[in-house]
């Protein structure tokens, strides 16, 4: 199928970020017909090769061919006028206007009737659009985006590319946010492009969905290509090696069966919130990991919110070890529970702040020297140990974390919770776009946290997480609790996926 | 290889928050360098300098207090209009009770008062701090009006005379500058504005309390306030419905030029409100010397103020994030 010209070639392209070099004389092509994945830990360069592509920023040297000519673009825009679409890892909608509006945002004038646009008009070709990628029964074009969850709203970003109908289509990172059915979405679109002859760049972190979707892999790693390989050679630990430069066992969960006590640190009684969760009950014990799965929208990210005190609860009370109420997330933290929540960048991190002050904002009444004075060697060493301890990769603790690369953002919201000493993390989607070595490192964290007594509640989307790491599991559909199961050999995806379907 | 290093180094320099809060002293003095070149010196003599920093004595007062509301990313505007009605009040029980410690008490009651009014009405309705201000802005000064009735109330010149000898304006600034200062670094007040103006979620869900904190900023501004109402009595002897007219634009424009980002977060420090009210005190005084006419002046400050926030508007760079 393949034409002689490929469609898109990058030559000897470099990328600096300040001192930072996030591409390394990098070179690849891609034919039509084809979908190639792109894989790497974070701060590989993935994403910036792909956004340069895009025109999202230059390159800072390197040029591109594509469709024969020089590939110069100025702007997203300037991209999508030459069929080349991206979507993004981050939300790229906006919340306040219909779904119509989002898929035609910037290109408004298309429906103009007279001197206003009609949103008729609008909405009748955003519903053909559905209809002709098969979706129309998840939403209403006149929908408003704010009132829908965010596998919707990811829906929309991808309707909106397709529209352009792109030769090349560049998916960053957008299955993380989808669940089981806006993936099968997902990989059908894809599909669909490599059956036009058109082409699809794939980045993604999750090893199984690359090698079954992508037709050839490329491994890089510190903005440099290790390798190019073809479906014929798919080998998941050659992979991993190839990505960390190391040997990383296929299998990073704990494989102990070590049980935990029975005491009870923390209890949702028959709570009741505005929305989905009725007569709630939970338990959390001492020493326990508990694994809430299910799809987005069962209601499990809600318990996470309610026992940290920053969901409303209407009915019932969420109760500490000492029987107190928490009602607030300043009462969930006086009683050491910590929460990390799934919306990272906008609800766990300061991202225009440094690392230093991100870490430092959770012991303002810890680090004192003198009655309610704060001291800087104590603050100091409180940050640096998390960054030590963690590894947080950084040019330095006074860089703002907006510096830095996923996973690292991650492990500086790991750092604030851990420095104050939490008993009780709460634990919401963690490993979410988190390349493999740290999310080795994470899940090891959690199990010698769990050994040292503290209890952790891990909300995840995917099962295999939870199965790995739970010792007791809840599966969830529609706000309720279908199914409670223990650690053992027996317990598979399988055997759990019935009951969150 | 050195070279290089060298080069990146001076470019962190410049990228630095050192290099952020350098610059507004570098400029406050190439300003009062240029000023005496173009004057011949009389700008800088020691008479105009003592003019500038008693002049800069009242703004920069409140402004001290003013970045603690401006660090969480609320633009207050009623701190001007706060200021007048505390002097105002402060006036009326002097003369009614002949106790300069009452009339001192009183200044910081009201400033404390009307702020914290202010707070609690934006928390309790969750309304924005900028449109509950702009409202109190046009209340206090009603109430102020209403008071004098269109006319000025003054204070025995006995009294201001003994207030100036003691040297209680320098001893109010001071002592807000230096209790500020603590505060705002080395108590857990500051940190939390600055999270607060960084990400107010984010903030939330790390136990800090957004009306705790505000309310706390808005108890510290208009303690500010009450300062600089005593402050402006004594300068002046009488107040009258004109009286700190320009004040709240003055204290912004200073909290600007001293480097602060008029959207608070991580950046926000205290003295930028000194330094910000010497240099606005400083160009005022500088472009009236050289023969610039006032109505100018307003306007030329209006442009620098626009340009300030314009370049502190600008986005974050390396987007998206250098990352796989």
């Amino acid at each position: 199928m393949a034409n002689s010209v490929p469609l898109m070639e990058v030559r000897h392209m470099y990328k600096n970020f300040g001192v930072t070099v996030a591409l390394n004389d990098v070179s690849f092509e891609l034919e039509r017909g084809y979908v190639y994945g792109l894989i790497g830990e974070n701060g590989s360069g993935k994403s910036t090769v792909s956004s340069i592509i895009a025109g999202m920023q230059p390159a800072s040297s390197g040029e591109m061919i594509y469709k024969g000519e020089p590939w110069n673009p100025t702007s997203m825009l300037m991209a999508q006028e030459h069929a080349i679409g991206m979507i993004v890892q981050e939300a790229g909608t906006i919340p306040n206007i219909s779904v119509a509006e989002n898929i035609f945002l910037g290109h408004e004038k298309m429906f103009m009737s007279g001197p206003f646009v009609s949103k008729a008009k609008m909405n009748h070709a955003a519903e053909e659009l559905l209809v002709k990628l098969g979706i129309e029964n998840h939403f209403k074009p006149s929908d408003r985006t704010a009132d829908l969850d965010m596998q919707a709203r990811k829906v929309i970003e991808i309707a909106k590319c397709m529209y352009w109908q792109p030769d090349l289509l560049i998916v960053d990172e957008t299955s993380t946010a989808l669940s089981h059915e806006g993936r099968e979405f997902l990989y059908k679109v894809m599909k669909e492009q490599r059956e036009n002859n058109k082409t699809v760049l794939f980045i993604s972190h999750d090893l199984d969905e690359m090698c079954e979707h992508c037709d050839k892999l490329t491994v890089l790693r510190d903005g440099v290509i290790i390798g190019t390989l073809d479906k014929t050679e798919y080998d998941q630990d050659v992979i991993r090696r190839m990505m960390v430069g190391r040997e990383v066992k296929g299998d990073y969960y704990r494989s102990d069966m070590n049980g935990y006590s029975d005491e009870v640190v923390l209890k949702a009684d028959c709570i009741t919130t505005l929305s989905t969760l009725t007569c709630f009950d939970l338990e959390l014990h001492k020493g326990e990991i508990l694994g809430i799965g299910g799809l987005s929208d069962c209601g499990m990210h809600l318990i996470g919110r309610a026992l940290f005190g920053v969901e409303k609860i209407l009915d019932g009370k969420v109760v500490a070890a000492d029987g107190s109420v928490i009602k607030s997330p300043v009462d969930a933290i006086n009683h050491k529970i910590a929460y990390v929540s799934k919306n990272r960048d906008q609800e766990s991190l300061g991202l225009s702040a440094t690392i230093y002050e991100n870490i430092a904002s959770t012991g303002y009444k810890i680090n004192l020297f003198f009655a309610n004075l704060i001291s800087k060697k104590k603050e100091k060493e409180y940050v640096n140990k998390q960054v030590k301890d963690l590894m947080i990769k950084c040019a330095g603790v006074h860089y703002n974390v907006n510096t830095l690369s996923g996973g690292n953002k991650q492990k500086v919201v790991f750092g604030k919770w851990m420095s104050m000493d939490a008993d009780i993390l709460i634990l919401d989607c963690p490993t979410r776009g988190i390349d493999v070595g740290v999310k080795a490192s994470m899940y090891k964290l959690m199990y010698d946290l769990k050994m040292q007594g503290k209890s952790i509640i891990l909300i995840s989307e995917e099962l295999q997480e939870i199965i790995g790491m739970a010792d007791r599991v809840l599966m969830m559909k529609d706000g309720e609790i279908t199914a409670e199961k223990f650690r053992g050999p027996d317990l598979s995806e399988h055997a759990l996926i019935d009951f969150m379907i | 290889m050195t070279e290089k290093k060298k080069v990146s180094s001076l470019k962190r320099f410049f990228e630095s928050r050192l290099f952020n809060q350098l610059l507004p002293i570098a400029f406050l003095i190439l300003l009062c360098i240029v000023f005496g070149i173009l004057t011949d010196g009389r700008f800088t003599s020691l008479n105009s300098l003592k003019i500038i920093l008693d002049q800069s004595l009242i703004v920069g007062t409140v402004a001290i207090g003013g970045a603690f509301i401006f660090a969480t990313s609320n633009t207050a505007l009623s701190m001007g209009a706060t200021s007048l009605l505390s002097a105002t009040v402060a006036c009326i029980v002097y003369n009614a009770t002949g106790s300069p410690v009452l009339m001192i008490v009183t200044a910081f009651g009201m400033g404390i008062l009307l702020m914290v009014f202010s707070a609690v009405l934006s928390t309790l309705l969750n309304v924005r701090v900028l449109f509950v201000t702009v409202i109190m802005m046009a209340l206090f000064a009603a109430v102020q009006q209403s008071l004098l009735g269109g006319g000025t109330v003054a204070v025995p010149f006995a009294l201001v005379n003994d207030l100036t000898n003691s040297g209680v304006h320098y001893i109010l600034f001071g002592a807000v500058f230096v209790v500020s200062i603590i505060l705002f670094n080395f108590t857990e007040i500051g940190r939390s504005l600055k999270m607060i103006g960084t990400n107010r979620v984010c903030a939330d869900m790390t136990g800090i309390s957004y009306k705790k904190f505000l309310t706390i900023a808005f108890i510290l501004g208009g303690i500010a306030c009450g300062a600089g109402a005593i402050i402006a009595v004594i300068r002046a002897g009488s107040i009258s419905t004109t009286s700190l007219a320009s004040l709240n634009m003055d204290v912004m424009l200073a909290l600007v030029l001293g480097g602060m980002s008029i959207f608070g977060g991580s950046k926000s420090f205290v003295y930028a409100g000194v330094v910000g009210s010497l240099t606005v005190v400083a160009l005022n005084q500088g472009l009236l010397m050289i023969g610039v006419d006032a109505s100018y002046i307003q306007a030329i400050r209006g442009i620098i103020f626009l340009i300030l926030v314009v370049t502190s508007q600008k986005r974050p760079k390396g987007l998206p994030a250098p990352e796989g």
